[in-house]
C-alpha cells in the first residue's frame, strides 16, 4: 500500500544543521517559536547486545534488570520520562573509558548522570546506557597547605563537605542543593550565592580528569590539554565525562547572615547590583515571595567584612529589617483589603519558612554553620515536588532589570504563587569556557541570573501549561538577547535562537569531531 | 527536652510512593549508600523503583540490606516514616518467604508486673554485660531496676519482618503500664514502646537518661569521641538534637552526628550482624569513616554493641557512657 499521498502535506525531510523547520503538525502550536524536535526519539537499540557482550568480556557488567532501570526514568524536573536499556554504576576512570570505546564502536548512546538534578530531561536516558557516576565518590587527596582537594566526580557536594569538615575545611562554591554532584555541576557551571565574588562552581576547578567520547583518558587544566579543560567545563556533557576533579577549597568558617526586605523588586535588584559591583558582601542574592516580599540576603565569612558592610554599605540599602517591613506590608494590605488572600499567603509563608532558615541546631553563637544543609533542606521542603519547573534568564548587568521584571509578569500570569531567585556570577575564566553556556556573551565583569520558580503546591498543571510558561520566559531571552542556565534537553529548541547558527554549528562541528558516533549525552544540546 | 513525636510501628502499609518526591536527600546520611554508592540499595532507591513500577519482589535485596539505623528518616522533606516503611516492606516480603526469617519465641512466659519506679529495659546486648549493667544501675540510682523481660525476641522478629501479633505486643506491654519511668537501651525497642504504649510516659533512651546526671556529663572530655545510639536518636532527632548540641558545646567532645545532625551508626546493632546473617555493611569501614580526620583519645558509647565494634577495630580505649561518671 502506498502511503506517500497520506503524508504529502508534511515535510519530513531531515533538517540540515542550522535550519529550523516549522512544526509540521501545528505551526502555531508555540506562537513565535519555530518548533524543532525537542523530545529525543527513542534509540532503536541496534547493536545493544554486542555492546553489552563486549563490556562483559572486560568484566564490566551492565545491569539490565527492570528494577534497576526503573530508578532512572526521570530527573528532578519530573517532566521527561525515558528508560535506559541498562545501567552501569561507574567505579573507575578506566571503566568509563572502556564504556566510551565500546559505545563509539557500536553507536550506543551513553547518558551520564550524577545527582540527576536536571529539570529538562538532560540526564534521562531514552534507551542506551545510563552511566551513574556516583559510584565514583571518593575523596582522593586533601592538600591542607595549598587548599585543594582531589575527588572523584560522582561525589555529592554534601559528601565532599562532610569529608572536608573533618579537617576544618570547606568547598568554595556549590549549588544550594546537597544532592548535586561535583562532575555534573562542573559540566554546567554551578551557581552559589557567593558567585558574585568567586564565579561559578566550575571556575573553582584547577584540574580535571576526563574520558573523551572516544574513550581517551586525559588530565586537563589551564596548562595541560587546555582546550579540553575549557570545553568540558560548562560543556553540558558534550565533550567528555569528568571522572576526577581538583578544586580550590578554604578553611571552614560559620557565616553571619542578614536579611533586608523590600516591597519593590526593582529597588532590591538595584541594591543587589550595587553590592555585587562593589564587592560589599561575601554572599548576596535575592529570594522573593511573589514580588511583594523581596528578600535581599547578604552574608559574611568574617566579622571584619560584616563590620565593613555595616559601616559603608548598609546605609545605602533601601531595604527594611523584619519589623519595619512587616509594618509597611501590613499597611499596604490594610489599604487593599481585596488582596487579603495574598496577605495570608505571605504570612503563612513567613511563619513556616523563616524558622527553617534559622534552625537552632545549625546555629553557633548567632552564626550559621552548614549553610548548604540549611538551604537545601528548605529548598526541598518548600520548593521541592515531583515536578519542578524552573526556567531562568541569564543576562548582562544592563538587561538584568528588564529580564526579571518581564519574567515576573509572566509568573503572575501563570501561577498564583512563585519565587524569584536572583544572583550575580563573576566572570573569571577565559571566554571560550563560557561559549554556549549560561554566561551571556555580552556580560562584562559580572553576569546576572534569575530563576523563575512557580510554587506548584500539589496542584495538577498540564504539560502544556508548564511548557507554555517556560516558553514565555525563554521568549523574553530571545527578545532581549540573554542566555539561559537550563537550555538543554526539552528546551534545546532555543539554543539556535539565542546563540545563533554560527556558534552552534561551530560547536556541532567540534562535537562531531570528538564524538564521531554522537553517543555521549546525545539529544541534550544537539 | 521537646515533645517526642508518636512513632507508630504497628501501622500497616508499605512504602508510600505517592509521598516521595525523589529528592534523594535521604541517601546522604545512609551508611549503605556511603559504602556502596548504589542507589538501588537505599530507601530512596526502593521508593523510586516502586514509583517506576517495580514489583515488591525486586526490592527484597534492598530491604534486606538496610540496617534500620534510621539515618534517612529525619531528612525526608515529606516526613515519610522510612524506618516504619522498611519494616512494613520486610513484613510483606518475609510473609512470602523472600527474606530470611529468624526464630521467634512463640511460647513466651507470662511476664510479671514490674514493680519499680524506674525500670530499665536493657535489650540483649546490655543484659549480657554485667560490668556495664552495674555501672548503669550505679548512675541511675537505687530505685532503678532491670526488667526481666526485655522483649529481645519480639524485637528481633519485628526487625526481620516476622509476624508479631497484637496480642503478643499487648501481653508484653501490660506489665509496663503504670511504671512511672522507662529507660530503654535499644533504640528500636524505644521506638516501638513509644508508639505502642497507650499513654506517653516518662520514657528515655539510655543515653539521654544517663546524661541527666551531672557526674556523667562531667566525665566527658574534649578529647572524647561520643557515639550516640542511632535508632532512637534518628527517629526522634528533633527531640534530642539540642541535648547533644549542648553536650558538644559544654564538653568540646566530637560526636557521630554528621553535618545534617544525623547520627551515623557503626552497624553493630543491626539484626544481620547480631544474627550472623549476610550483610553488606562492613562495621570496620563504618568505624574507619566515623574516625576519619578525627583524633580522639577515647571513645564513649551509649550502646554496648558499639563498644564491641570500636574495641575490635581501633586501639583506642572504649568505655560505656555509664562508666565515665565522676564520683
Amino acid at each position: 500500500m502506498n502511503n506517500a499521498g497520506k503524508y504529502e502535506a508534511f515535510d519530513i525531510t531531515p533538517p540540515q544543521p542550522g535550519i529550523i523547520p516549522a512544526c509540521p503538525v501545528s505551526p502555531d502550536a508555540l506562537i513565535g517559536i519555530p518548533r524543532q524536535q525537542t523530545n529525543p526519539c527513542l534509540w532503536d537499540g541496534s547493536e545493544w547486545r554486542a555492546f553489552v557482550s563486549e563490556l562483559a568480556s572486560k568484566e564490566i557488567h551492565v545491569d539490565e534488570r527492570n528494577a534497576s532501570r526503573l530508578l532512572y526514568v526521570t530527573d528532578a524536573g519530573g517532566m521527561a520520562y525515558g528508560r535506559p536499556g541498562g545501567v552501569l554504576i561507574a567505579r573507575s576512570t578506566k571503566m568509563v573509558a572502556e564504556v566510551m570505546k565500546a559505545a563509539q564502536k557500536y553507536g550506543v548512546p551513553v547518558t551520564v548522570r550524577g545527582g540527576g538534578l536536571t529539570t529538562e530531561g538532560e540526564t534521562v536516558a531514552f534507551g542506551g546506557l545510563q552511566l551513574d557516576m556516583r559510584g565514583m565518590s571518593a575523596v582522593l587527596e586533601i592538600d591542607k597547605e595549598h587548599l585543594t582537594v582531589r575527588c572523584e566526580a560522582g561525589i555529592y557536594w554534601h559528601s565532599l563537605a562532610e569529608a572536608l569538615r573533618r579537617h576544618g575545611l570547606d568547598y568554595l562554591s556549590a549549588p544550594l542543593n546537597m544532592t548535586s554532584s561535583v562532575g555534573g555541576t562542573l559540566g554546567v557551571g554551578g551557581i552559589d550565592i557567593n558567585s558574585p565574588r568567586l564565579g561559578c562552581s566550575a571556575d573553582q576547578a584547577l584540574a580535571i580528569k576526563i574520558v573523551t567520547p572516544t574513550g581517551e583518558i586525559l588530565e586537563c587544566s589551564e596548562s595541560e590539554n587546555a582546550w579540553w579543560f575549557n570545553r568540558v567545563l560548562l560543556g553540558y556533557g558534550q565533550f567528555g565525562v569528568i571522572t576526577e576533579a581538583t578544586l580550590r577549597i578554604r578553611h571552614f568558617t560559620p557565616l553571619t547572615m542578614h536579611y533586608f526586605y523590600y516591597g519593590d523588586l526593582r529597588t532590591a535588584m538595584e541594591d543587589l547590583v550595587m553590592l555585587c559591583d562593589e564587592d560589599a558582601a561575601d554572599y548576596a542574592g535575592i529570594l522573593t515571595m511573589l514580588d511583594r516580599a523581596v528578600n535581599l540576603l547578604v552574608a559574611f565569612d568574617t566579622d571584619e567584612r560584616e563590620r565593613a558592610f555595616f559601616t559603608t554599605w548598609r546605609k545605602r540599602l533601601r531595604g527594611f529589617g523584619e519589623l519595619g517591613f512587616a509594618a509597611r506590608t501590613g499597611l499596604y494590605y490594610i489599604l487593599r483589603p481585596w488582596k487579603y488572600r495574598e496577605a495570608l499567603y505571605l504570612l503563612e509563608r513567613k511563619r513556616t519558612l523563616l524558622p527553617e532558615l534559622r534552625p537552632a541546631h545549625h546555629l553557633s553563637q548567632g552564626k550559621i554553620v552548614d549553610r548548604t544543609v540549611v538551604f537545601s533542606q528548605a529548598v526541598w521542603k518548600f520548593w521541592g515536588g515531583r515536578q519542578m519547573v524552573i526556567p531562568d534568564l541569564a543576562t548582562s548587568r544592563e538587561k538584568f532589570f528588564e529580564a526579571v521584571l518581564r519574567g515576573n509578569e509572566v509568573c503572575k500570569k501563570y501561577f498564583p504563587h512563585y519565587t524569584l531567585y536572583c544572583v550575580g556570577i563573576k566572570i573569571v575564566g577565559p571566554p571560550e569556557r563560557y561559549e554556549l553556556s549560561c554566561i551571556p556573551p555580552d556580560a562584562k565583569g559580572i553576569a546576572y541570573g534569575c530563576e523563575f520558580e512557580p510554587m506548584l503546591e500539589g496542584r495538577t498543571y498540564s504539560r502544556d501549561h508548564l511548557q507554555s510558561f517556560k516558553n514565555e520566559i525563554y521568549d523574553i531571552g530571545v527578545d532581549i538577547g540573554t542566555s539561559y542556565y537550563r537550555f538543554g534537553g526539552m528546551m534545546k529548541g532555543y539554543i539556535r535562537r539565542v546563540f545563533g547558527d554560527t556558534l552552534v554549528d561551530t560547536h556541532l562541528a567540534m562535537k562531531r569531531s570528538v564524538d564521531p558516533a554522537m553517543v555521549l549525552n546525545r539529544d541534550v544540546i544537539f | 527536652m521537646k515533645k517526642l513525636s508518636r512513632y507508630d510501628h504497628t501501622q500497616p502499609g508499605a512504602i508510600d510512593p505517592a509521598q516521595c518526591n525523589g529528592c534523594g536527600v535521604c541517601m546522604l546520611s545512609c551508611p549503605v549508600w556511603h559504602q556502596h554508592r548504589t542507589k538501588a540499595l537505599t530507601y530512596c532507591g526502593r521508593n523510586r523503583a516502586a514509583i517506576g513500577g517495580a514489583d515488591e519482589d525486586d526490592l527484597a535485596p534492598s530491604a534486606a540490606a538496610c540496617i534500620l539505623c534510621g539515618s534517612c528518616e529525619p531528612l525526608c522533606p515529606m516526613g515519610i516514616r522510612t524506618q516504619q516503611s522498611t519494616l512494613a516492606l520486610r513484613r510483606n516480603l518475609a510473609r512470602r518467604g523472600l527474606l530470611p526469617n529468624p526464630r521467634v519465641a512463640r511460647d513466651r512466659k507470662k511476664p510479671e508486673r514490674a514493680a519499680a519506679s524506674r525500670l530499665i529495659i536493657p535489650g540483649a546486648s546490655l543484659r549480657d554485660n554485667g560490668r556495664i549493667i552495674s555501672a548503669v544501675l550505679r548512675v541511675l540510682g537505687g530505685e532503678a531496676k532491670l526488667h526481666a523481660d526485655d522483649g529481645s525476641d519480639l524485637l528481633l522478629s519485628l526487625e526481620a519482618g516476622g509476624e508479631v501479633s497484637d496480642a503478643q505486643i499487648q501481653e508484653y506491654l501490660a506489665p509496663l503500664e503504670g511504671v512511672p519511668e522507662l529507660i530503654v537501651a535499644d533504640g528500636l525497642m524505644f521506638n516501638l514502646l513509644y508508639s505502642a504504649l497507650p499513654s506517653p510516659k516518662s520514657m528515655l533512651p539510655l543515653g539521654p537518661a544517663l546524661l541527666r546526671d551531672p557526674n556523667v556529663r562531667a566525665g566527658i572530655k574534649s578529647t572524647d569521641f561520643y557515639m550516640i545510639e542511632t535508632r532512637a536518636y534518628n527517629a526522634h532527632r528533633h527531640a534530642f538534637v539540642e541535648l547533644y548540641s549542648r553536650l558538644r558545646r559544654e564538653t568540646g567532645c566530637t560526636t557521630n552526628l554528621d553535618l545534617q545532625r544525623v547520627a551515623t551508626p557503626t552497624g553493630a546493632s543491626c539484626m544481620q550482624h547480631r544474627e550472623g546473617l549476610k550483610t553488606i555493611i562492613s562495621i570496620e569501614e563504618q568505624v574507619k569513616w566515623l574516625l576519619e580526620g578525627r583524633r580522639p583519645a577515647r571513645i564513649v558509647v551509649e550502646h554496648p554493641d558499639d563498644l564491641e565494634a570500636f574495641s575490635r577495630y581501633t586501639k583506642l580505649p572504649v568505655v560505656h557512657l555509664a562508666e565515665v561518671a565522676k564520683p
